[in-house]
């Protein structure tokens, strides 16, 4: 199958900043991929790169088996049959919501272009909003016909670059649930960009985690939370444990015990080991060779309770709100599942 | 959903570009080379001076005219900053009757040209005028009366008609300060007074500045006015020199010199406003609680309103007016409307080409520079609008340098600098950067996620120009081109020394009537260009008036 998208040995600086460095992949039709990373690491520029907004110093980008850019070809974007939503969403204030997306139609049968978006329209909910102007709708609503302006055309791609920025946080978590079933429902191969790693990890069928303009590590979100390929990924996605252990082969030995590897490794290691992944006990044993409760940070829903773990290291472990756990008691501890260990 | 069948082609347009940055500032480089060059051409003049005109000069009239120039530009500069700054605390920190209807009609003086005011001034106020004569009437004959035909008298009438400039930039920085800093300030034990001072005019400086320093040019151009008081500037002079003698070298020496003047105002102004980015953070948009003025303050305040805007736009306007109803009245019907007709349609072709060109390359000369970003479109920018702060007569001796070396090299004789080119380019020189402003700032409506949206949603250049650019910068483009279409029809300096043989506008029609001292004849050209000129003051009350 030709790949919607792939990218081969991307280079881009800006000056004397590297801000796409190497960078190659392809993702399968129909795939949602999110690029993930801090600021700065070279996300949107990609994004950039493969919208034909940029152009790459070198390296070769395809689109769905053709080559837009490259040594010897640049597609100009207007011709790429793309689709983006961008991050201040870019309407025009002086056309409609519905004008907005019949933009994208350009050449369709005035009759055509109307039926299409009064279709993508009610595809995003807003039916009877297609009359009014941008400014007279709400921040969540102009998003949606963004979105809607953005997929009307049926572009072979769309992209969406840090589209959920400038909402709050509860209408935040109702647009990524909408953006997800409209993209499943009309099958549509997305690159999304953000910094969010909640919003990478749950929108996500593949995540690419980029830092500094370099990929670090491309699969799907499961593999990219639970076996980082390094620390900095690891610490990246999530709240993050690093323990001190020495490895042999498919074990670890470390303050934690004995812990079975995914990886094999042999030496001095770095164990990740994830709060959730921890087990907690009270423990009648004595406080002075057993952990302690150190700190506790309650939420509601669940809380974060650090260890000081007899080595002197400290251990933060995620449990739920139960109240039998009190600061200075002693626990017992017990690590779900394999970990990670990163060599020293 | 059933998918669209796509109708783009996958069309492979043209190799990576990667120095589009550059050649988008190909034209704004050339718009900038058109205005830079007259003024170039005539600092060239200044740093290569020939001895015998300056002797000349130095031994006659030179001095004088030096020493008034530097008095009116003081003058105006403190006086419109008093004024104006004074006016505008009043009206955006107290309460008085009427306040609201002051706060805007106190901007209506800018529709009165400098010179129509000076002429309405001496003929109200000089010797032979009701006021000195009912003086006399009162008093005896012998009673002391300020003579109005001098500088403190000119530099009065351009006061009068210069101050809404500052009035109306301090206005806005007093508005913008809102509420947090003043009541901070009054938290930490100052008075209303000691808050003014310290903070509230210290806060305002740069626009306070900034108005002045555009009143300061605005008199520095000014020929007419001084004339009528028979108190000769620089301008004055170049206009004198170059009609009087023909005398076109000795002209274009004072030119230079004025612009070395101008030069410095710019630097001053620099100067004025350095460090000048006070950003407010927070209590935007909240005003300090107006305080109601109570007893005599309260009539005080709307006296001082009163008789600024009387005697700036009340008896002008009032006097244009009874002098125009006694015009038309004494006239044998039919034969001078013909004239004013010719007159009108001349003024208001002449205003209307300048105006669209000006718009024209100001769009070009923003769009490029907004492509190519960066220090050197700034730069660029910078030269390009540079004629605001350029006399008329600077602008005309410039223009007439650089079309006539051309008319050197085609060798064709005079057919640049005695036909309308040189005054159209004058008016372009002198008024980009009024409509350069208005352009701009529409076009910044126009975001860069926008252009590439269209382009994502397959839009070419074109097309993108005229759905999206065109219905987004229509208002900025309409503002600029009025702005100007007024400012043409005020000009006099250039207009005066740059016309063609026989081609009068309103106001070098009613400047030459006044100058002859037909008061009431000048009258009717006077009110249409004041009437013109209320268009954009009514645009700038309402959009500036209170919310």
């Amino acid at each position: 199958m030709t790949p919607a998208i792939s990218l081969h040995h991307i280079h881009k600086t800006f000056g004397s900043v590297q801000a796409v460095n190497d960078v190659s992949f392809s993702i399968e039709p129909g795939t949602l991929l999110v690029l993930l990373g801090a600021s700065g690491c070279g996300k949107t520029t990609t994004l950039r790169l493969i919208a034909g907004l940029e152009t790459p110093d070198s390296g070769e980008i395809s689109i769905n088996g053709v080559t837009v850019s490259s040594r010897e070809r640049f597609v100009q974007p207007e011709d790429r049959r793309l689709g983006m939503v961008f991050q201040d969403y870019a309407l025009f204030p002086h056309l409609t919501a519905a004008a907005n997306i019949e933009f994208a139609l350009n050449g369709a049968p005035v009759r055509e272009r109307q039926a299409r978006s009064q279709e993508m329209l009610a595809l995003v909910g807003l039916e009877s909003m297609g009359n009014r102007y941008p400014h007279q709708l709400s921040g969540g609503e102009q998003q949606r016909i963004a979105l809607a302006r953005a997929l009307a055309a049926s572009p072979g791609v769309v992209l969406l670059d840090e589209p959920f920025s400038n909402l709050d946080a509860a209408l935040r978590k109702e647009m990524r649930e909408e953006v997800r079933r409209i993209l499943r429902q009309t099958g549509m191969t997305a690159v999304f960009v953000t910094h969010d790693q909640e919003e990478a990890l749950s929108l996500g069928d593949q995540i690419a985690v980029m830092r500094g303009g370099k990929l670090q590590q491309i699969g799907a979100p499961q593999d990219v939370y639970l076996r980082p390929v390094n620390r900095e990924v690891a610490a990246f996605l999530g709240e993050a444990n690093f323990v001190q252990g020495i490895a042999s082969g498919g074990q670890v030995e470390c303050a934690l015990g004995r812990l079975p590897l995914w990886v094999p490794r042999n030496g001095p290691v770095e164990v990740l080991v994830r709060p959730e992944q921890i087990k907690l006990e009270a423990s009648t044993s004595q406080p002075a060779n057993a952990p302690c409760i150190e700190h506790i940070r309650y939420f509601g829903h669940d809380q974060i309770v650090t260890l000081a773990l007899p080595g002197g290291e400290s251990l933060d472990c995620r449990t739920w709100a139960r109240l039998d756990l009190k600061v200075g008691t002693p626990v017992k501890l017990d690590v779900h599942g394999p970990v990670i260990a990163y060599g020293k | 959903m059933a998918p669209l069948t796509w109708r783009g082609t996958w069309s492979v347009l043209s190799r990576p570009r990667s120095n589009r940055r550059y050649t988008a500032l190909i034209l704004p480089v050339v718009i900038a080379a058109l205005v830079a060059v007259p003024l170039l051409l005539l600092l060239g003049e200044l740093l290569t001076p020939s001895v015998e005109v300056w002797e000349q000069l130095w031994a006659t009239t030179l001095p004088r005219m030096i020493g008034n120039t530097l008095f009116l530009l003081v003058a105006v500069g403190l006086g419109t900053s008093t004024i104006g700054v004074s006016l505008a605390w009043l009206v955006t920190a107290y309460d008085f009757p009427l306040r609201r209807i002051f706060d805007r009609a106190l901007l209506l003086p800018l529709a009165v040209p400098s010179f129509v005011m000076g002429f309405v001034f001496m003929a109200t106020f000089d010797y032979a005028g009701p006021v000195q004569t009912a003086w006399r009437e009162w008093f005896g004959r012998g009673a002391p009366f300020p003579d109005i035909r001098s500088g403190p008298g000119a530099a009065l009438v351009l006061t009068l008609v210069l101050y809404p400039y500052v009035y109306l930039l301090a206005r806005a920085a007093f508005r913008e300060q809102g509420a947090t800093t003043f009541e901070a300030a009054r938290m930490m034990g100052c008075s209303r007074r000691e808050a003014f001072f310290r903070l509230v005019l210290p806060m305002a400086r740069p626009s306070i500045v900034a108005g002045a320093t555009l009143a300061m040019m605005e008199a520095m151009t000014d020929f007419a006015t001084v004339r009528f008081f028979s108190f000769p500037t620089l301008s004055e002079g170049v206009v004198r020199v170059w009609e009087g003698r023909m005398d076109r070298a000795a002209a274009t020496e004072l030119a230079s010199l004025l612009l070395f003047f101008a030069l410095a105002l710019i630097l001053l102004e620099r100067l004025g406003r350095r460090g000048a980015r006070y950003d407010q953070q927070g209590g935007r948009g909240r005003r300090p609680l107006r305080v109601t003025l109570t007893g005599v303050y309260r009539w005080g305040a709307v006296l001082a309103c009163g008789i600024v805007l009387g005697l700036a736009f009340v008896l002008p306007v009032g006097q244009l007016i009874a002098w125009t109803l006694a015009e038309i009245d004494g006239h044998i019907p039919g034969t001078w409307e013909l004239v004013y007709g010719q007159y009108i349609l001349t003024t208001v072709g002449l205003a209307a080409g300048a105006a669209i060109i000006t718009v024209i390359l100001s769009l070009v000369l923003a769009q490029g520079a907004r492509m190519a970003q960066g220090r050197a479109s700034r730069v660029v920018v910078k030269l390009a609008t540079l004629g605001y702060a350029m006399p008329g007569a600077v602008v005309a001796a410039g223009v007439l340098l650089s079309l006539s070396a051309i008319d050197r090299i085609l060798g064709l004789g005079l057919i640049l600098t005695g036909s309308l080119v040189g005054l159209l380019y004058a008016y372009v020189v002198r008024f980009m950067a009024v409509s350069y402003n208005s352009v701009e700032s529409s076009l910044v409506k126009v975001k860069p996620s926008m252009e590439q949206a269209a382009r994502i949603m397959g839009a070419g250049p074109l097309k993108i120009l005229r759905r999206v650019h065109a219905p987004l910068v229509t208002q900025g483009l309409a503002a600029g081109a009025i702005l100007v279409f007024v400012d043409v029809m005020k000009e006099l300096p250039a207009t005066m020394l740059l016309r063609p043989f026989g081609m009068d506008t309103l106001g070098i029609w009613s400047y030459m009537l006044a100058s002859e001292a037909f008061y009431q004849a000048a009258a009717l050209p006077a009110l249409t260009i004041l009437a013109a000129g209320l268009i954009p003051v009514l645009i700038l009350m309402r959009v500036g008036g209170e919310r």
